[in-house]
């Protein structure tokens, strides 16, 4: 039976959890949840806690303080089967052929050989790897490395993905193979969380995030809903020809083109817009609400911290 | 299927598929019957010259004669007679005599004659005036004494004067197969544990060790590597020992030593997997301390020491397997799985010593498997860098 269609509850749950390694906090007390088939995004400065978090939801470093569920309880042999893991530090057996490295490492999720050879071979082809099955790991470039990667964290078709800058080492167009491939995953129901430092990704693919610092959950929630909570009374404009003097306005910045303008709070958007739709001597080519990037919330929090 | 044996099939199938192994296999035991024969080669001719120089030095030699044969001894013959062989083991022992012959009472017809001597000559007897001395007397007129006479001398068995030399007879100038077999023992040995130390380390090297931390735990981990790298060991040690003693057999000189018992090599067997467990263990856990293979390998031979030790002792120990140097290795838990082999090879091991040393060397490994796979935990395995001496001493205590 699969667990996936037992579960209901959260299919991860991290509560006030620490671990600490001689005299030194890894992780101090960190809290979240997240949901079946959403991709939660891990994010942190480097030293946050966040790799330390993942080995204990892994089940590889046992927390001094906290709970973790996973899959609704708490970790076994047969729920590790149920789990991909790509570390940050790529680890692949460096004199072995790719098929053989694959299918090893597939056997100990818990797959048949037979079954991990069919899947190899459909990831290979995908992946533009089938004429590299039979070289040594160590004669693949570092992209082709990280597919091979890849393969081995989703072969076993896992309920929960854990995966850690999933995205390094890859060009555009591999980048964007991976992409797809872990959308495929969520559609499919996978829970997904992915730790990466490209918050443009994160912005692109997550639901929702946790934001870790110094040991601590510091910010937590839906992307959109942090962008927003974060967001000053400002809009983005870009016009062609002279900016109107708008009444009101605090504060002009200009990159570029384009321009933000800093409102006043009880200043609604729209009076912005229907000044520069007045203006004889302009002409609107974009205008949106100036929402603040992940890239500066994060840089915001962890300044602030 | 159990994690711990998918982690053996995979180290063993790894192991055995490796052109390096195969050619180790080969390779290896043919280097060491090329440096077997040189130096049989070289004692058999350093023995001759020994004999050679001896004989020339003209000593005194004793003879018992229980046939009644002797009547005549021509005068110049250097030869001593006495009544019995206790008489002639005192003149030996006060250095009267260089050895003495015994000649067998139904020497006629076995043609038995036994020389004692202080050292061990297998390969030139010193006969040479008895012979003589022998064939006058035999000469009668009759035609079976003087058939006789032709090969007066046929030195049945040669007793040295310490009763262990004499086992196997083989007329090699040195116990060569107690020699090759704690050598094979000890190749095998650190070459399975070198060779887990170094996957382990590897492993973390590369950082496949976080991907199978999230699958396996360091238990089955550590499990699976040390069967699967003590199964292609035994394998080796198997080969090597089976065409060695089919070689063997071809060797007129060495055809005695095919004759290894059956309870040698369950011994051998037990001493192997007890002492493979113990170094395997040992290095599995140098392996998780250190960062990196570099490292690793800065401590091997520290630890692989006490394997090697009985081979820079090895001809004390063939030539006396049962005197104290050689009991007390092969009692002690981390030379026994070489020396023990060794005794057993060359001589008659006390029952006694075989069971003790097999119990301290079982008990050893129980004790170091315990310690280590404290060592082999998650945040060793994961760790980058070299443990401190307290990291250590807590992970051991933990």
């Amino acid at each position: 039976m699969n667990m996936k269609t037992l579960q209901t509850g959260p299919t991860i749950s991290v509560a006030h959890l620490a671990k600490s390694f001689g005299q030194a906090q890894a992780v101090h007390d960190v809290s979240f949840d997240v949901q079946r088939g959403e991709i939660f995004g891990l994010l942190g400065p480097n030293g946050a806690g966040k790799t330390t978090t993942i080995r204990m939801i892994l089940d590889i470093f046992k927390p001094d303080r906290g709970d973790i569920s996973i899959l609704g309880g708490p970790i076994t042999d047969a729920k590790k089967e149920q789990i991909g893991y790509l570390p940050e530090e790529r680890g692949l057996y460096k004199d072995l052929k790719v098929e053989e490295c694959v299918l090893y490492l597939a056997e100990l999720k818990g797959l048949p050989r037979r079954v991990a050879r069919e899947r190899a071979m459909a990831y290979f082809k995908q992946l533009d790897l089938i004429e590299h099955r039979n070289k040594k790991v160590n004669d693949l470039s570092k992209g082709m490395q990280q597919k091979v990667q890849v393969i081995t964290t989703l072969i076993h078709q896992p309920a929960v993905v854990i995966i850690d800058e999933p995205f390094s080492g890859l060009d555009p167009v591999n980048t964007r193979l991976i992409q797809e491939m872990l959308m495929q995953e969520r559609q499919r129901g996978t829970t997904i969380i992915m730790s990466t430092h490209q918050m443009y990704q994160v912005e692109e693919m997550c639901d929702r995030i946790v934001l870790i610092n110094k040991g601590d959950s510091v910010l937590y929630g839906g992307v959109d809903e942090i962008r927003r909570r974060y967001a000053d009374n400002a809009v983005r404009v870009t016009v062609r020809g002279e900016l109107p003097h708008i009444d009101g306005v605090v504060e002009t910045e200009r990159k570029g083109n384009e321009r933000t303008l800093h409102l006043p709070k009880d200043m609604p958007a729209q009076a912005v817009l229907r000044r520069l739709a007045d203006a004889p001597d302009s002409t609107v080519e974009s205008f949106e609400l100036a929402i603040p990037t992940l890239d500066d919330i994060f840089v915001r929090v962890v300044s602030e911290e | 299927m159990s994690k711990s044996f998918i982690v053996m099939r995979h180290e063993f199938m790894t192991m055995i598929t490796k052109p390096s192994f195969w050619v180790g296999l080969i390779v290896v035991p043919l280097i060491m019957a090329a440096t077997m024969g040189i130096s049989l080669l070289g004692s058999a001719a350093a023995t001759a010259a020994t004999i050679a120089n001896k004989q020339n030095q003209t000593v005194l030699q004793g003879y018992i004669d229980r046939s009644g044969i002797i009547k005549t001894v021509p005068t110049g013959s250097n030869l001593l007679r006495f009544p019995d062989e206790a008489a002639a083991l005192a003149a030996l022992n006060a250095g009267r005599i260089s050895g003495y012959f015994i000649v067998a009472a139904d020497y006629i017809a076995s043609g038995k004659v036994t020389y004692v001597s202080p050292e061990f000559t297998p390969i030139n007897s010193p006969t040479g005036n008895f012979d003589r001395v022998l064939k006058l007397n035999l000469v009668g007129g009759n035609a079976t004494e003087l058939a006789r006479a032709e090969t007066a001398v046929t030195v049945q068995k040669e007793q040295a004067l310490a009763p262990e030399q004499s086992k196997g007879g083989s007329g090699l100038p040195f116990p060569f197969l107690p020699m090759f077999a704690g050598i094979m023992f000890m190749i095998v040995m650190v070459t399975s544990s070198s060779y887990l130390m170094h996957t382990v380390s590897t492993e973390k090297e590369t950082r496949v060790m976080e991907v199978l931390m999230s699958s396996v735990t360091p238990a089955q981990l550590l499990a699976g590597k040390v069967m699967g790298l003590g199964l292609v060991g035994f394998i080796q040690m198997a080969l090597w020992l089976i065409s060695s003693l089919s070689a063997l057999s071809y060797i007129p000189a060495a055809a005695s030593l095919g004759g290894v018992s059956a309870g040698s090599i369950v011994v051998a067997v037990i001493y192997f997997i007890f002492g493979y467990f113990t170094y395997a263990s040992l290095m599995a856990g140098l392996g998780a301390m250190m960062p990196g293979t570099r490292e690793a390998a800065q401590y091997t031979f520290f630890v692989i020491l006490p394997l090697m030790i009985p081979m820079y002792m090895v001809t004390a120990l063939v030539l006396e397997p049962n005197g104290p140097l050689a009991v007390i290795l092969s009692l002690i838990p981390f030379t026994s799985p070489v020396v023990m082999v060794m005794r057993i090879t060359a001589t008659d091991v006390p029952l006694y010593q075989v069971l003790l040393g097999a119990v301290l060397l079982a008990l050893t490994s129980a004790g170091v498997v315990r310690l280590v796979a404290r060592l082999f935990r998650a945040q060793m395995l994961l760790g980058g860098s070299k443990p401190r001496l307290k990291d250590i001493a807590a992970a051991l205590r933990a």
